[in-house]
């Protein structure tokens, strides 16, 4: 019986162990980039402070909690969640994500693209709308930069009409898709600058 | 987490005028996750005063955080898991099953009066910040959803027994509310109707060359026409999505450029405010029930014999779906009980048992590449061990290939372990087969499988299965095949019955 069970066992573990060798020869550590709407914040894993915003540095693989501080501003946790390598020997033996990934988009620290991470940080006493609607803005222009870059050559589409929906959204506001435009060619088409041009148009 | 101060939604119904449709949306299979292997299904409420990607999405999903493998399997089948309502915008749900998972979403319309509206907001709120219990098969997002409809729909009845997403949709199909249907096909099939109008040497060279170094050529970049940069535009962003990890200094400044030199053009109809289709209208969809039960005939060298096939659990590359051509096979507890004539009196026996088993077979697209693999834990008869069950845990990999517009091709290497409770092996195999898929009722395959016991090579076994499978209608087929499993040849014709519908 525990013949039978060990070579199961074997054959089970045989491809996780080449799995895991593929690890060890890929490394544990990733080179991620933290950007923030605040230049200079501090930046914290388990307590020690590993840099500043804006951050391009290593960190290990698997679960991370990153902690951002900054004079004036509440504090703001991102959580980098491990994503397993899509199922070459099945996501129920290795366990890996199931499913989807919906934390790119929610909330204030959200992942815009690969490796990239942009934390919104509010100010004290900052008014609950205010910075929703800024969080809101930048998020949905940096996240979707690249269809909204479609939809202003065409002049129309959905994205470009949502991102100026979260512009406009205040009565103060009357920016029109040639501020779109605007803002993007001032931000030579990087996400993280274009969001700060978006938030200015606010 | 953000606060929530969302407006309450019957102030964002908008005015006199707007649309009262809520829209049924079904996420198709993703083959990559057997936990969504049956795909996911959420609810969109339209609001004619707002661009698609802001309407308000109500789902309901299970918080499985922190659970492994083992753990998120028992759970999921016995419980343990808590769900919640949560309240999203569509562009959100677009992203994570078009863009990232690669996944087909169908909407089907319910046009609900303006009384109804009011009151599925109103359900909506009720149950919101409550968590309830979370199961893989019979509370899960379909059970919950269903249940809020049938609290607003007079056509929809509240759930009962399993309930599948595919299930929620065909109850609003038959409710006397369905208005029209809707297909927002996954991005690598819009990429392959984006690449169909660019130039040949655009496509080959996105299909031949590491894309992190296409990206960074602006000086090739600048040259394309407007079409072609709009597919490479496309075809980058969809590759960066997929990536683990982050662009190369060079991709990102690549594709920086591409989004500026885009945005500089003026093309289309500008001034257009018409807005957007939601998605490209499509006739009514019609699934597979997920259930099969199927009787089969078999002849061979031991005579004649029937056998029952029941497979509570399936889905399957047989199913006729409009555009959809899943390729992914699942089995859960599914059986073969033969009778067969034994001297005087016929008796039941097991033919082969699958308690999991599935084949996720995606040949290459211009946007994202597919592995394809397998695992499954089976018992069935006669294999390198002799004659007898055999149980089998097997896993393995490999690659799927594209035969002209029906044909798909496939091969596996597969290593395992294999008992018949007496004897015991590990085993090396592979696997290869040939698929024919065309969106009709009309199915073909062939399918080869070698193994060798890792132990004693000299032994090992063949299994060789040809089938064709005709689809009467959603609720019923006709399948024959020929199997070669060892020494044994044996010819069936069964005819398959789905329970559900």
């Amino acid at each position: 019986m525990r013949r039978y069970i060990g070579i199961a066992v074997l054959a089970v573990a045989l491809p996780l162990t080449v799995a895991g060798c593929a690890t060890i020869i890929s490394g544990t550590s990733q080179t991620i980039s933290i950007s923030s709407n605040v230049d200079g914040a501090a930046i914290y894993l388990d307590g020690v402070q590993i840099g500043t915003t804006p951050f391009i540095g290593s960190v290990r693989k698997g679960k991370t909690n990153l902690r951002l501080e900054a004079p004036g501003y509440r504090d703001e946790t991102l959580a980098l969640s491990r994503q397993l390598e899509p199922v070459f020997w099945g996501n129920i033996i290795t366990g890996g994500t199931f499913g989807s990934i919906t934390d790119f988009v929610s909330g204030a620290a959200y992942q815009y693209a690969p490796a990239s991470y942009q934390v919104e940080l509010r100010a004290v006493g900052q008014a609950d709308a205010e910075f929703l609607q800024q969080n809101g803005a930048r998020k949905f222009a940096m996240v979707y930069i690249d269809q909204i870059a479609l939809e202003i050559e065409a002049g129309h589409g959905d994205h470009l009409t949502a991102l100026l929906q979260l512009i406009n959204s205040s009565e103060k506001n009357a920016a029109d898709a040639e501020a779109i435009r605007a803002a993007l060619e001032k931000s030579r088409g990087f996400p993280v600058a274009f969001g700060q041009q978006i938030v200015d148009l606010l | 987490m953000m606060p929530c101060l969302a407006a309450p939604l019957s102030a964002q119904s908008g005015g006199e005028g707007s649309s009262q449709s809520v829209y049924v949306a079904y996420a198709g299979p993703y083959s990559a996750s057997p936990a969504s292997a049956f795909g996911h299904v959420f609810l969109i409420l339209a609001n004619d005063s707002t661009p698609h990607a802001l309407w308000d999405v109500i789902n309901f999903a299970a918080d499985t955080e922190g659970a492994g493998p083992l753990g998120f399997f028992a759970h999921g089948i016995a419980g343990g898991f808590l769900g919640r309502f949560e309240r999203l915008q569509l562009h959100e749900k677009v992203r994570e099953y078009e863009q990232l998972d690669d996944r087909d979403v169908w909407l089907t319309e319910l046009i609900l009066t303006t009384e109804q509206r009011e009151q599925l907001y109103q359900e909506i709120e009720s149950v919101s910040g409550h968590l309830y219990p979370y199961t893989f098969f019979v509370h899960n997002c379909a059970y919950y959803l269903q249940l809020l409809l049938a609290k607003v729909v007079d056509g929809i009845d509240p759930p009962s027994g399993v309930t599948s997403p595919t299930g929620v949709i065909d109850v609003v199909l038959r409710s006397g509310s369905a208005g029209a249907n809707y297909l927002r096909p996954a991005a690598t099939q819009q990429l392959e109707v984006v690449a169909r109008n660019a130039n040949a040497p655009v496509v080959a060279r996105l299909r031949s060359e590491n894309w992190d170094d296409v990206i960074a050529d602006t000086t090739w970049i600048a040259d394309l026409s407007t079409s072609d940069r709009h597919l490479v535009q496309q075809f980058a962003v969809l590759q960066a999505q997929n990536s683990r990890e982050g662009l190369s200094k060079e991709a990102t400044s690549g594709l920086a450029f591409l989004r500026t030199i885009n945005a500089r053009e003026e093309s289309g109809s500008r001034g257009n405010t018409e807005r957007p289709a939601i998605g490209v209208e499509v006739p009514p969809p019609e699934f597979h029930g997920y259930s099969r039960l199927s009787i089969v005939y078999n002849t061979g060298e031991e005579g004649d014999w029937i056998s029952m096939k029941v497979r509570p659990a399936l889905h399957d590359e047989m199913d006729p779906w409009t555009s959809h051509r899943p390729i992914n096979t699942l089995e859960f507890l599914s059986a073969e009980i033969s009778l067969r004539a034994r001297a005087d009196h016929i008796a039941p026996r097991l033919e082969s048992f699958a308690l999991f088993s599935q084949r996720s077979l995606r040949p290459p697209t211009l946007g994202i590449s597919h592995r394809s693999w397998m695992i499954e834990a089976v018992a069935s008869r006669n294999g390198m061990l002799g004659d007898g069950i055999h149980l089998a845990v097997r896993t393995g990999g490999g690659a799927t290939y594209a035969l002209g517009e029906v044909g798909y091709a496939y091969g596996l290497l597969t290593t395992g372990a294999v008992s018949t409770g007496s004897e015991a092996t590990l085993a090396l195999g592979s696997e290869a087969g040939i698929l024919l898929l065309p969106m009709s009722q009309w199915r073909a395959g062939i399918r080869w499988a070698r193994e060798h016991s890792a132990l004693r090579w000299s032994h090992n076994h063949n299994r060789l299965q040809g089938w064709l499978r005709y689809d009467l209608n959603p609720a019923s087929g006709i399948r024959t095949s020929i199997s070669a499993n060892g020494a044994e040849i044996r010819h069936s014709v069964s005819i398959d019955w789905y329970p559900s519908r």
